[in-house]
This record gives structure tokens, sequence and C-alpha cells, in this order.
């Protein structure tokens, strides 16, 4: 047609369609893999990677989702960082949990990776975070059920955003954002209990050199 | 430029021309830098082509008449929300006709929400489409070779490639 362009995927920019495929969840990206050698070539490079189980689904599909990041990472230039790694709504078999864990630690061996959120808890994440020395914002908001976890294990002196919600703990608060996040500029806690102050009023004493931010819901 | 101008007019790449408030020109960059550059005065004769084509143009200018007032000023939670619905009956579009048109039009001019808006429609069509369907609709070959196809088929048993 004369004075029409016609814009079609293959017109397209990389960067443009990359951002599209961001848009994505792993078990469709898995899919465009197929689709053509350019498209192939784009999962790969894919910013940011997104999984979510159906809730409570007997049937899961991590095993097929956890086998296809393997193939894909290992395919990935090393370095090529990776923006956001976001799992919400996890399998409850703690057989795939673990899984799940062991394969967290491998892409942080492997990536830089700036952003993790998660709303559940893994076996031995909060022990097992000084090892994601990349990472600089975590979002551990818990929806599913709550947890009474150990906070103290948790620290990352690399982290700049923490975000963490629906949990109970022994430890206090104020004491373990300051010793264990010495680069925190931005703070958001919602729905976290100390157990132990349960009866009156706690306290929330942070010392920090570099908090810029702090958002309080319900602590 | 006289500080009176509420509008302006441009040339879409067709050669049409369109009024668009200087509010909603400022949601793009490069039309705000044109607003600083061009002068606006009724004397002056040149008026600024946008290489868009004038349908797709149309559709550009109405996002950002509907989003200008939110974005200049900031509005409540309930503008937002009546926002959001509207974006989601503005991105009901067909596909090949305009859908990737805006998509580009927003990337070339820097307009962060549109592109964003587009691109996740985009990414929202793909969802849960088979292999051989977004080949269909997005009009691309299959180049992958059989025994590619078969390693692909091998590498992730859970995906249906049809």
């Amino acid at each position: 047609m004369e004075g029409e362009s016609i814009v079609s995927l293959s017109n397209i920019p990389d960067a443009v369609l990359c951002h599209i495929f961001s848009f994505l969840e792993v078990k469709d990206i898995a899919r465009l893999k197929a689709v053509s050698r350019r498209f192939q070539t784009l999962c790969i490079s894919v910013p940011s990677f997104s999984f979510s189980h159906p809730r409570r689904s007997p049937n899961c599909s991590c095993l097929h989702v956890f086998s296809f990041m393997k193939t894909l990472l290992r395919q990935r230039p090393h370095d090529l960082k990776i923006n956001i790694l976001s799992f919400s709504s996890s399998c409850i078999k703690s057989k795939h949990r673990k899984l799940h864990m062991l394969w967290l630690n491998r892409s942080f061996q492997a990536f830089c990776v700036n952003e993790l959120s998660l709303n559940y808890v893994l076996p031995s994440i909060f022990k097992g975070l000084q090892k994601f020395q990349s990472l600089k914002v975590l979002k551990l908001i818990m929806t599913d059920e709550r947890y009474i976890v150990k906070l103290h294990e948790m620290r990352l002196a690399s982290l700049e955003r923490l975000h963490i919600g629906g949990i109970e703990t022994e430890d206090s608060v104020g004491e373990w954002v300051s010793q264990s996040f010495t680069s925190l500029r931005s703070l958001f806690l919602f729905d976290v209990n100390e157990a132990h102050v349960s009866t009156k009023q706690s306290d929330l004493i942070i010392r920090s050199s570099c908090l810029e931010d702090l958002t309080l819901g319900w602590i | 430029m006289s500080s009176s101008v509420e509008a302006i007019t441009v040339l879409s790449s067709d050669g049409d021309e369109f009024k668009i408030t200087v509010s909603a020109a400022k949601l793009s960059k490069p039309l705000n830098w044109m607003l600083e550059d061009v002068c606006f005065s009724d004397d002056c004769d040149e008026v600024p082509t946008i290489e868009v084509n004038s349908k797709t143009l149309v559709k550009v200018i109405e996002y950002c008449e509907k989003h200008a007032p939110r974005a200049n000023s900031g509005a409540s939670d309930s503008d937002a929300e009546e926002l959001k619905k509207w974006d989601i009956e503005f991105m009901k579009m067909d596909v090949k006709d305009i859908l990737f048109h805006i998509l580009m039009a927003a990337n070339y001019l820097h307009m962060e929400g549109l592109y964003d808006l587009a691109c996740q429609t985009a990414a929202d069509l793909m969802k849960g489409m088979t292999v051989s369907q977004i080949r269909k609709i997005f009009h691309i070959k299959n180049d992958f070779s059989s025994e590619e196809q078969e390693q692909l088929r091998r590498q992730h048993p859970g995906c249906s490639f049809d």
C-alpha cells in the first residue's frame, strides 16, 4: 500500500523486543525460544525473569521451569547482568523448594543479580544470603503463610533496598537492620512482629549512616 | 515563543496536520524540545514534522491529551483507577494494524508510560499462545532446521512447540 509503512515484529529493534519479553513469565519465554533463531538469541539475554506457581496446585511445573532456566543461563553470556529475579507463589513440595534454593545459589554464582523478589521462605535463604554478593534490592513479603525467622542470620553488606513483611522473629529488628545491612538506603517493613515484645510497644531504633527512606506498616 | 500559545500544529509523516495542546505535548521529550526550539507565533510558517504516520499519530495524541492533566498536576487515586480502565480500552486494537506502530512511536517520542503500556499489551498477546500461533500472528518464519527443532524439544520436554 502506498504511503503505508508496515511495522511487523521483524522491524522492531532487539532492545524493544527484549523489553516486551521482560513482561512475560519464564514459561512463556520458554515457548518464545522455539519461535525463531532471533527469538532464541533474545530470550537468552532478557534482563528480568519472573515465575509464579499456580497457587496450591498439585500439578507443579517447577522441574520444567528449572530445567529450562538451567539451559538458558548456561547459554547466557556471563557478563550480562540479571536485573530482576522474581518468584511468587511457590510450590509446596519441600524437595522442590530445596532445588529452587540450589538453583538460586548457582544463578548468583554465575551472574550479577540486581534484585530478588520472593514471597515465601526457601530453605536456608537467610543464612545463604551472604553469598548473594551482587544483590542490591531484596523483596521478601510473605503473603501465603506467616514465618518465624531468625533475622540475625540474614546479612548482606551490598544491599541498598530491603522490603520485608509477613514474618515473626525473636530478634530486635532495629539492631538487626543496623548491624546486617551497612549500605542500606531504603527500608520497607510491613507486618513484622517481634515475638518477645508482643505485649508492649516496641521501639525501633536503627543506627545507619546511609538510610534515606523508611516506610513502616504495622510493625 | 508566546506564552499564550495553548496548542501547536504538527505534521505527520503522511503530511497531515494535527493539533496538540502544549500540556499534552510535554509528555514527550522530543516534542517538548520542539516547543522550545520552534517559534509558534502566527506569522511563523514552520510546522514541525513528526516521523509517525497519521493513523498512529491520532492515537498518540489521544493518549497524550488524556494523560496530560494527571501528568502535569498529579491526581487522586480514583483518577488513577479511571485512567487505568481507560488505558485498557485504549489498547484494544488490531495488532498488525496499529499496536506495533504505537510501540515504535512511543519509543521514538520517549513516552515511557505509553511505551510500557504498548509493550505490556504485546506481551499479554503472546501469553499462552502456542509457538505456531505466535509465528502466525506476528508473521515470523520458522528458520530452525528439523534437527534444531528436535533438540529444542528434547531440552524442554515440558513445553509444547506445536
